[in-house]
């Protein structure tokens, strides 16, 4: 069954994608004061990539997701593809999954194991990919409104007790960590769209690729920019790489009349990271029954779900390495899925259909 | 007549579908024996007409059913007066009768025995003259109704004051009185193997799009029950996500309701019988829209409907929020108040989720119990339950004074949306247990679930939540607030398919 999203709830679904669960990780930290720039240079570095999926999905006009990729790759190289990328939404949906049960443990249930909120993530992504993409993105434009309302929010709040000094001098250190920042930031989480490509059935126009991946995008970027540098500002360069979670910490320090705000952030963390994991969950299911030929994804989304629970519990066992892995191996296997992998598609694609629009001429 | 010589003998078997015979008393030999056997209500009176060649007459009709005074001024007397020419027989005297004498607007030929019976067992007295196969129907109805009064249920303070009653055909004429437009359409079918209930779709056929109709009609087509005695069976049998709580169809009472959601694309269903008229699709918003939102200045209207949202928030999560709070996160509550809780948590020796459950109990019992109960018992229920027990209950360290509060204010918030508090109940006791497990986190699951749920809902192929799930301005002019008349220019764009103008062009003194 084919499913169509609507242009506008698609662009939420992605904004939500890469808001996701980076509302509370001290993303950019090596960038330090100029963490600002290093948003703004991975802003400008991801946009190409991000325009290179939305042109890849447009030149399938419209046609269902897998039949799409057919006609531009052929049978089995699109069918291998889906199998490498189920296996990296996977893994992705594991560390999201992960990702909030630390944080969960270490904010507010120390006592209660990691493995229940796993189990309860895992039950409800479940239901939520088999209800398909389609529910996702209304889910998603539903609870936008809830994080949108607590962003806006604590952003005002946290102006109050935020220090722009910390942004000088800019550039101290030359170029290089602005540069790291930027990279960082490009492997977690912006080029992570490139598992949204999966899970799109068709569009509603030609257009529409380019109308739901580009200012969804840019505005989470915008999002991202204003939250984790006014957060910097309120706890100082300096300190905002030792916390785990600077951006919570950044909004406990507001007080209203002796009422602290820092939970609020931890809900929108959680709706957030709860439409990513759903999301990769999704793509892995449906790259998983395309690679083996099945009719129906929904009945692979089951052993999916219950193996992120061990997954989760395995891949990352602490926060610490969260961190780490976040800095050294994540961005090596990040790289071949979110740049090689697209480039090469984008230039099949283009080879493949400007020769068939050759052939249609000639013929 | 061999066939009536050998049945005669043996007993009447059922002839629901046979032809009437031209003979009189074969005819009534039937409908004694079988059609309307063993019914004393049903009177046939003899008569004869005058003239040279006076004809035997009977007119059936079932007592309380019709307006005798009708029968006898319409049908009684001009028969009995008349004479009809020599000449005519069988079909062509009943056509004559029918045509010259019988002084009535609703009057039709029958030809069968069953349709016989089922005119009769809705008010229509049947006239059979002898010598003629056919029969006239007179439409005489005329039971006991009950006055075009305000709905208690949805009574309002600026409005009209009428409200539907159990007559059909008064519903469809006060729906109409609102809608008076020839694109104003109104399709019957017929319910229930036994009851055979009449049923009316309405819609207007500019504007709401005619697959909806096709597929309303399809599932009452599809029915089949004994008996419809209330819209809500009906409602039941063509629901969309029939194991969901939340409601996928609308009902109301009031015929400017249900002219309204005819305007903006609906279909409404009115079911003879029942002073309930229901109106598909429902979407999420319906619940907290009230028709005095659209009567009243925009401003107050919005701010009404705020609070409905408002209420419906409190209603659902305060006792999961406060548990959540005291049991996990107390660093969230001003200093203060922590201590004020606490204190007076003192001596209660149950944990927060017990006291809730316990509280919110005896409150579901109390309001149980209040509705049924005529008024001065009601009140003096609510006054125990009020006073005596929430007090006794706190002196006596059972709960927390806080609990009295917080559960005081979320069944008080209930009933600010009524057609969605019975499952702010089942919500509660959701977000209750997650909250008490998982803290802030479990009632975040919670609400992640619930919204699932409705993101997962269609009825009649419109997404439940659809106008809260776009971010078109156009759209959402009608859902948190109620925008000015004058910019709502067009209907839902999921609903009304056809036409979506709603206002012609720039209208209204202040428009922009």
């Amino acid at each position: 069954m084919r499913e169509h999203v609507p242009d506008d709830q698609g662009m939420i679904l992605v904004l939500l994608f890469v808001v996701g669960n980076t509302l509370v990780f001290g993303l950019g930290g090596v960038a330090g004061p100029d963490i600002w720039l290093a948003f703004l240079t991975a802003t400008v570095m991801a946009l190409p990539m991000i325009l290179l999926m939305a042109r890849v999905r447009s030149l399938m006009q419209g046609a269902a997701l897998y039949s799409g990729l057919e006609q531009v790759f052929g049978k089995w190289p699109s069918r291998g593809l889906a199998l490498v990328y189920a296996l990296y939404a996977w893994r992705l949906s594991c560390f999201v999954v992960s990702d909030v049960s630390n944080f969960v443990q270490a904010i507010a249930l120390p006592n209660t194991p990691k493995v229940v909120v796993a189990s309860i993530l895992a039950l409800l992504m479940l239901w939520a990919a088999k209800e398909g993409v389609e529910v996702l993105a209304r889910f998603a434009v539903v609870m936008s409104k809830v994080v949108f309302a607590v962003l806006l929010v604590t952003f005002i709040l946290l102006l109050s007790v935020a220090n722009p000094a910390e942004f000088l001098p800019v550039m101290y250190d030359g170029a290089k960590p602005v540069f790291l920042g930027a990279f960082q930031l490009l492997d977690f989480p912006f080029l992570e769209v490139v598992v949204l490509f999966w899970v799109f059935d068709c569009f509603s126009s030609k257009r529409s690729p380019f109308k739901v991946f580009v200012p969804g995008f840019l505005s989470a970027a915008l999002i991202l920019l204003v939250m984790t540098s006014t957060s910097l500002a309120v706890v100082g360069a300096d300190r905002y790489s030792v916390f785990y979670f600077p951006i919570w910490t950044a909004v406990s320090r507001i007080n209203v009349s002796t009422m602290r705000l820092e939970a609020i952030v931890g809900v929108t963390f959680a709706i957030g990271s709860f439409l990513k994991m759903a999301v990769c969950l999704l793509a892995a299911s449906r790259c998983v029954t395309y690679a083996f030929g099945f009719s129906d994804y929904r009945f692979v989304v089951t052993p999916l779900a219950l193996a992120v629970i061990p997954g989760s519990q395995w891949l990352i066992t602490t926060l610490m390495e969260v961190e780490k892995s976040a800095i050294k191996t994540y961005p090596t296997s990040a790289t071949i899925y979110q740049v090689v992998l697209p480039v090469v598609f984008w230039v099949v694609a283009e080879i493949r259909v400007a020769k068939a629009r050759h052939q249609g001429k000639g013929g | 007549m061999f066939f009536w010589q050998k049945t005669k003998k043996n007993a009447p078997q059922p002839r629901g579908l046979d032809d009437l015979n031209p003979s009189l008393e074969i005819n009534l030999h039937w409908l004694k024996a079988d059609i309307l056997a063993s019914d004393e209500t049903i009177v046939y009176r003899r008569f004869k007409t005058s003239g040279a060649k006076a004809r035997d007459c009977v007119l059936v009709y079932a007592d309380n059913m019709v307006k005798h005074e009708f029968l006898s001024q319409f049908v009684l007397r001009p028969m009995m007066q008349s004479s009809p020419p020599k000449h005519l027989r069988g079909e062509e005297l009943i056509r004559y009768l029918s045509a010259n004498v019988i002084e009535s607007d609703g009057s039709e030929l029958v030809a069968r025995y069953g349709e016989i019976g089922d005119k009769i067992m809705n008010g229509v007295a049947v006239l059979l003259v002898d010598g003629c196969p056919l029969g006239i129907a007179v439409d005489a109805k005329g039971w006991p109704k009950r006055a075009v009064t305000e709905p208690p249920s949805e009574s309002v303070v600026r409005g009209p004051r009428t409200g539907f009653s159990e007559d059909l055909g008064v519903n469809i004429s006060l729906v109409r009185l609102k809608l008076s437009s020839p694109n104003f359409k109104t399709r019957f079918l017929y319910v229930g193997t036994q009851t055979k209930t009449k049923v009316a779709i309405l819609y207007l056929d500019n504007v709401t799009s005619l697959d909806l109709v096709e597929e309303v009609a399809r599932r009452i087509d599809a029915i089949e029950i004994d008996a419809v005695l209330d819209s809500g069976y009906i409602q039941e049998m063509i629901r969309d996500a029939p194991y969901s709580p939340f409601p996928t169809i609308g009902h109301t009472e009031r015929p400017d309701v249900a002219a309204a959601k005819i305007l903006e694309g609906r279909v409404a269903v009115l079911v003879d019988g029942s002073p309930f008229a229901l109106t598909v699709p429902y979407l999420l918003v319906e619940a907290f829209q009230v028709n005095e939102d659209y009567y009243n200045q925009w401003m107050v209207g919005s701010f009404h409907r705020l609070i409905r949202y408002i209420s419906y928030f409190i209603t659902t999560s305060t006792p999961a929020i406060y548990i959540a709070l005291i049991s996990y996160h107390p660093q969230l509550i001003p200093t203060n108040l922590v201590v004020s809780i606490s204190a007076s948590r003192k001596n209660v020796p149950f944990p927060g989720i017990v006291e809730v459950i316990l509280m919110g109990l005896v409150f579901e019992i109390l309001r149980e119990g209040g509705v049924r109960l005529p008024r001065p018992i009601g009140q003096a229920i609510s006054i125990v339950g009020a006073i005596v027990l929430g007090e006794a209950a706190v002196s006596a360290s059972l709960v927390s004074a806080p609990m009295i509060i917080v559960v005081g204010v979320t069944g008080v918030a209930g009933f600010v949306n009524p057609a969605l508090n019975d499952i702010a109940v089942l919500i509660r006791l959701l977000f209750v247990f997650l909250a008490a497990g998982l803290g802030l986190y479990g009632y975040v699951f919670g609400t992640i679930a619930i919204v699932l749920l409705l993101s997962s809902m269609e009825s009649f192929g419109v997404p439940y939540l659809s106008t809260m799930t776009t971010i078109r301005p156009q759209d959402i002019k009608d859902t948190v607030v109620r925008v000015p008349w004058w910019q709502m220019r067009l209907r839902p764009r999921y609903l009304a398919t056809k036409d979506r103008q709603r206002l012609q062009r720039r209208t209204g003194s202040k428009g922009p």
